[in-house]
């Protein structure tokens, strides 16, 4: 059965979740020594198939070939014991133990004969495993208070402790300026040169044609194809991921530009962001963009009331306001769709209906007393506008698909009667279906007179959607483009931080 | 910039150190208070505040194992109640009196013997139920998944009942304990008393299995981030069950000093006992959401509240009664916890500020 | 079976049912047992010992639960609030009664506007670190103003008529006291299942940050639950005291867990989001059954505070368990299509 060179096969790997079936039929192989490129959209199957391979998750058909042998990977642990690590989105670190800790933790290096832990030897190996990563990272610092790209690190060393055949990089470099990703680059190549299998999930195409051997493209839980890297381009490619040319994808914005409705002048937050301004206007997309953590989230989150800033001023409809919660935010005509879905934009186990109307449960009050005909009312009502699929308003929001919360959310903010409406990352998580949905939604409310603030990492929507764009970098807006300037290369150009070097900061690793 | 960074190191490694400024805190009381009694400051004193807290201190070791997995004990009093009136009841039922003639200084006298079941064997049956009403709470809160608060509350209730049921709701006095359970909590070795060494030996025991024993590491592991637990293949029930299990344990032994100490054994011993438990381990250091705290910090946390009982006792401010020093208790504790959060809020206030963004 | 259950109309398959079940089997159990004393009329004069004052404090703490957290000084809260009215009273040489009555639930207030500042403002300390230390606070002034007195003497309406006073009703005598919290339960009810306020502390308890983003205003809603809390709990003192007649610093020592467990056995949960009104009514209205027939056929506290700690452990157990069994039929079946197909 074995084919030559193959250390993994993955075949016919099917995955239900309540409601959704997140993998269909899913095959994956991979060479001994290659560098592999899973990529896809959001929602696409790639972090579930990776749950699948690490034994998280259990799938519901399919076989896993590990070295031509046929392997059950019945939990974490055991993967972990034939070889298989990953590095996850969300880093799965101990932050308030040491980083030597961290690396060897469920594989203490004890003392020889008593089964005492060697905390000299566990220092000792640590400090050896991360030197060869060429690293300097302390061994005994406090895993918390490393930056992410150290704890990346971190988390290599420790698959590289545990002998890793296999290893999984699920979107290492989302969060890491220019010089780390190369770094963290360069890495993977020493890796590979060892005979390391990788498995690398990442959304930057140019990493993909710069490091991968070969590539394979899932959509909406199915398996598209898996090329050599040669063999591609970067336009064949996104076709593959989205299904469909970008021109259909993207919905013609026609809306004018109208009035200035907010106004932020030289707006600031102490270890966040510095000196942010910019307008907003009436009919208008205006996009926000740059790297995760340059501080996009932490300015709306301020707009929206949800912190105070130390600095800077915000005018609506030209009056200067001071918003000091998202209660006042939203009195004052702000809404926010934010970034986490389900933690901020849900409560998951209420009903549709009742998530709907909890912004404005004002309007549904008669006599002091909810109306559940009213709210009824209009639960329906979103539900038909914004095609929500859903039985009835009285479905619970976790019972939905990500793109149906979400459609969820946006009708929340639409009770609300906002004119300044601001997303982060709204099609997160999200199927290709609903992402056009919400891209029309956005689209006709820009029509229709609203301003939206996009906050976004996927530069297709910003390229495609935003009337114009802003750019963030390290806390400052680095660039704004309009339109007819919006290239990629731009747009990345003025995202990735300067080199951290030339700062003089020597502690960095 | 960095040189300068380097050289002061490892001082300032010290200094973030929590314990050390809790350690400081400590010292500054002790001195403040002697101003006014100088009495306070006498080492004497500090060995007697030691000998009061020890009883605390071990019950807050036990504490420290369950709050690291990020899981409580209300039931503590309880387990001591039902622990030690088992031993209790062990001891009243086997309990000999004899007369026995002895020669002191040539004279003939007569002195009272009162012999019951070992000691040992008294001490393994308090720390056994206390044990096993430890792996009660543990088995409900890591396999029946019921929250820690409302688990150990309902197990409070039910050791009390069982406590109450196996007594028939009597007492056990002095008169019904054996001379080597009473002495238990008085015996003294090269000049301490029994407590504190009791004290020190759990201290090493679980300072050691915390540092040195993966299942203690695990116990950090499975409260800093439990889902990173399960990738690194530990099993986060069994090391709950094992918190709780120790904790028992300890209040198993607690219970049984406190009942020497106080020469009786009722229902209601250590009542409200967990409050001060828990507040030393929040002095100390110990995260209630998990994964932090360290066996110096719950000692120097216990001492820290031994240190206020004491004081307020020597700067005779309440006079003798009780509760008035219980009133101020609370509101000291209160401002001690209180006092704690806003220094790490400025110190994380200070690292924003330096923060590259 | 399992089909069945979940083609019921959602009213039948919610909690409170499981509820009166409960109270239907103890009655059925114990008037079997002890036919000639446990009897309705008889259970109905016992309500004020087991239904009223631990009642009130238990509605305050519910709200406390929904939302989330908790409060161990309700108790404590209790006997200041009482020593308050007592002292200011003494005895008819102070204020007049309702004056003292206004000042004992502005203490209740105060306590709870403590523990609402400080648990708003420190929520790196959990409510039940605060209302632990706060528990010895207001309980160490209660001592501080009366020492190990007891305060008594109270105008005669107040310890006669709502302490032991009962009117009758078809035949029946009815405390004076049960009526004066089945008229606060309906209030009740609305306010916190029909209302949008507490729609909201609802929304609160089940996700804070959802909605603090959808502009519920979390602060103030814990704020005026605490307050609200603490008020309760000065009511649940006045009527203990009602009923004991004189006031003790040790007023209503271990209520507070008393309290905790009457709601969540009408199904608050304390990790915040759930709880009823209507079960926790049938919860005291259970515990009152069970309380009393233990007392008849055993008079031992032992296997009262045995069945209490059982039934609570129990309650939240099972259908956690039934959950747990549900979801991986669910998922069993799934497998089952899956290979059909």
């Amino acid at each position: 059965m074995q084919k030559e060179g193959l250390i993994l096969q993955m075949e016919g790997i099917t995955k239900i979740f309540p409601g959704i079936k997140a993998l269909d039929d899913v095959m994956l192989d991979l060479r001994r020594g290659e560098i592999h490129a899973l990529i896809g959209e959001n929602g696409a199957g790639k972090s579930t198939l990776i749950k699948v391979l690490t034994g998280i998750h259990q799938p519901d058909a399919g076989i896993i070939r590990l070295n031509g042998e046929e392997v059950e990977m019945t939990d974490p642990l055991a993967a972990r014991r034939r070889g298989i690590a990953a590095i996850h989105q969300h880093l799965a670190t101990y932050p308030d133990l040491s980083v030597a800790e961290n690396i060897f933790m469920g594989n203490e290096q004890t003392g020889g004969k008593i089964p005492a832990i060697s905390w000299r030897k566990t220092r000792e190996q640590a400090k050896a495993l991360i030197t060869s990563l060429g690293s300097d990272i302390d061994p005994m610092a406090e895993m918390g208070t490393l930056s992410v790209a150290q704890q990346q690190i971190v988390e290599i060393a420790q698959a590289l402790s545990q002998n890793a055949k296999v290893l999984i990089m699920d979107e290492p470099t989302a969060a890491l300026s220019l010089r780390e990703s190369e770094e963290l680059y360069s890495i993977v190549k020493g890796l590979k040169e060892k005979g390391t299998s990788i498995i690398l999930i990442s959304h930057r195409l140019e990493d993909i044609f710069s490091l991968a051997d070969r590539v394979t493209v899932l959509r909406d839980g199915r398996y598209i194809g898996t090329w050599d890297i040669r063999e591609t381009n970067s336009e064949m490619l996104v076709k593959h991921m989205v299904g469909r040319t970008i021109d259909q994808f993207y919905p013609k914005k026609t809306a004018p530009v109208g009035e200035q409705i907010l106004k932020v002048e030289g707006l600031s937050r102490t270890g966040f962001f510095e000196d942010v301004s910019f307008t907003l206007h009436a009919g208008e997309i205006l996009g926000l963009t740059g790297l995760v953590g340059a501080g996009r989230t932490e300015v709306v989150e301020v707009l929206s009331g949800v912190t105070r800033p130390d600095k800077g001023r915000i005018y609506i409809l030209g009056e200067e306001k001071d918003i000091t919660s998202p209660h006042e935010a939203l009195r004052q005509g702000v809404s926010l769709l934010p970034e986490d879905r389900q933690k901020q934009g849900l409560l998951l186990p209420w009903s549709v209906q009742d998530n709907i109307t909890l912004p404005r449960l004002d309007l549904h009050q008669k006599r002091g007393i909810l109306s559940p005909e009213s709210e009824a009312k209009t639960g329906d009502e979103y539900i038909g506008m914004l095609n929500i699929k859903a039985r009835s308003g009285r479905d619970t929001a976790e019972s939905l698909s990500g793109g149906n919360q979400q459609k969820v959310v946006i009708s929340k903010l639409l009770t609300c009667g906002s004119r300044i409406i601001i997303m982060d990352e709204p099609t997160k998580g999200v199927d290709v279906g609903s992402k056009a949905a919400i891209y029309k939604i956005m689209c006709d409310l820009a029509a229709e007179g609203y301003g939206i603030l996009l906050v976004s990492s996927e530069m297709p929507e910003v390229l495609n959607l935003c009337d114009r764009a802003l750019v963030m970098r390290e806390g400052r807006i680095s660039a704004v483009f309009i339109r007819e300037e919006m290239e990629p290369e731009k747009l990345l150009k003025a995202a990735m931080p300067l080199d951290k070097s030339r700062k003089g900061n020597a502690e960095y690793a | 910039m960095p040189e300068r960074t380097r050289k002061t190191g490892a001082l300032s490694a010290l200094f973030k150190q929590r314990e050390v400024g809790l350690a400081l805190i400590l010292v500054v009381l002790f001195l403040l208070v002697g101003l006014r009694n100088p009495a306070f400051t006498t080492g004497s004193n500090a060995l007697f505040i030691l000998e009061d807290t020890a009883i605390m201190m071990i019950l807050a070791l036990g504490m420290l194992c369950v709050l690291l997995v990020g899981s409580i004990d209300i039931s503590i009093a309880a387990i001591m109640a039902l622990s030690t009136m088992t031993a209790g009841i062990i001891m009243k039922q086997n309990l000999n009196i004899s007369e026995v003639q002895v020669m002191t200084d040539g004279v003939m006298g007569s002195v009272t013997l009162r012999e019951s079941t070992p000691l040992i064997l008294l001490i393994l049956a308090g720390m056994g139920v206390g044990a096993l009403c430890g792996a009660l709470n543990g088995l409900l809160i890591a396999y029946g998944r019921v929250l820690p608060i409302v688990a150990t509350l309902g197990m409070q209730y039910i050791i009390y009942g069982l406590s109450h049921t196996i007594s028939r709701g009597q007492a056990v006095y002095r008169k019904d304990m054996p001379d080597s359970f009473i002495n238990f909590s008085r015996a003294t070795f090269l000049g301490l008393n029994s407590k504190i060494w009791f004290m020190l030996a759990v201290f090493v025991v679980i300072f050691i299995f915390l540092t040195y024993f993966r299942q203690g590491r695990y116990l950090y592991a499975v409260g800093s981030n439990r889902e990173s637990a399960a990738m690194s293949g530990i099993k986060s029930p069994r090391t709950t069950l094992l918190a709780h299990i120790i904790m028992g344990t300890l209040a198993g032994l607690a219970g049984l000093l406190y009942a020497s100490r106080d020469t009786k054994i009722t229902q209601d011993m250590a009542m409200g006992y967990e409050m001060y438990v828990i507040a030393s381990c929040v002095i100390g250091g110990v995260s209630v959401s998990g994964g932090r705290g360290k066996a110096v910090g719950v000692l120097l946390g216990a001492l820290t509240m031994g240190v206020i009982n004491n004081a307020l006792t020597m700067l005779r401010l309440t006079g003798n009664s009780e509760f008035w020093k219980k009133a101020i208790q609370g509101a000291l504790i209160l401002s001690a916890v209180v006092i704690n959060v806003l220094i790490q809020r400025s110190k994380e206030r200070r690292v924003l500020k330096d923060r590259r963004i | 079976m399992e089909r069945a259950i979940s083609r019921l109309p959602r009213w039948m398959k919610r909690w409170e049912w499981i509820l009166v079940i409960l109270i239907l089997v103890v009655y059925a159990i114990f008037s079997g047992l002890q036919p000639e004393n446990y009897t309705f009329p008889k259970l109905l004069n016992q309500t004020r010992v087991y239904m009223v004052d631990v009642g009130f404090m238990a509605l305050g703490i519910l709200v406390v639960l929904i939302l989330g957290d908790i409060d161990i000084s309700i108790g404590a809260t209790a006997a200041l609030s009482a020593t308050v009215m007592a002292v200011t009273y003494n005895q008819g040489d102070g204020i007049p009664f309702i004056a003292a009555i206004a000042l004992m639930l502005l203490t209740g207030a105060v306590c709870g506007l403590i523990n609402g500042l400080l648990i708003t403002r420190f929520p790196e300390l959990f409510p039940m670190i605060i209302t632990l230390s706060t528990q010895t606070l207001y309980r160490g002034i209660a001592y501080i103003i009366l020492k190990d007195q007891s305060a008594g003497r109270f105008p005669g309406w107040f310890s006669k008529d709502l302490g032991y006073g009962s009117f009758s009703l078809f035949g029946l005598d009815v405390p004076i006291m049960l009526v004066c919290i089945l008229a606060v339960l309906p209030v009740y009810y609305i306010w916190l299942h029909k209302s949008a306020s507490g729609r909201r502390i609802f929304a609160a308890g089940t996700n804070l940050t959802a909605s603090r983003y959808s502009g519920v205003q979390t602060g103030r809603i814990k704020m005026a639950a605490f307050i609200l809390n603490g008020i309760m709990a000065a009511l649940g003192g006045f009527f203990l005291t009602s009923r004991t007649g004189s006031v003790k610093y040790t007023l209503a020592t271990g209520y507070e867990m008393q309290a905790i467990a009457i709601a969540v056995l009408g199904g608050a949960s304390t990790s915040g989001g759930r709880g009823s009104v209507a079960g926790l009514l049938l919860a005291l209205i259970l515990m009152t059954g069970l309380k009393n027939g233990l007392m008849l056929v055993y008079n031992d506290a032992f296997i009262l505070n045995l069945s209490i700690g059982l039934l609570l452990i129990l309650i939240v157990l099972v259908p956690d368990i039934a959950g747990r069994i549900r979801r991986q039929n669910t998922v069993r079946r799934q497998r089952l299509t899956l290979k059909k197909t």
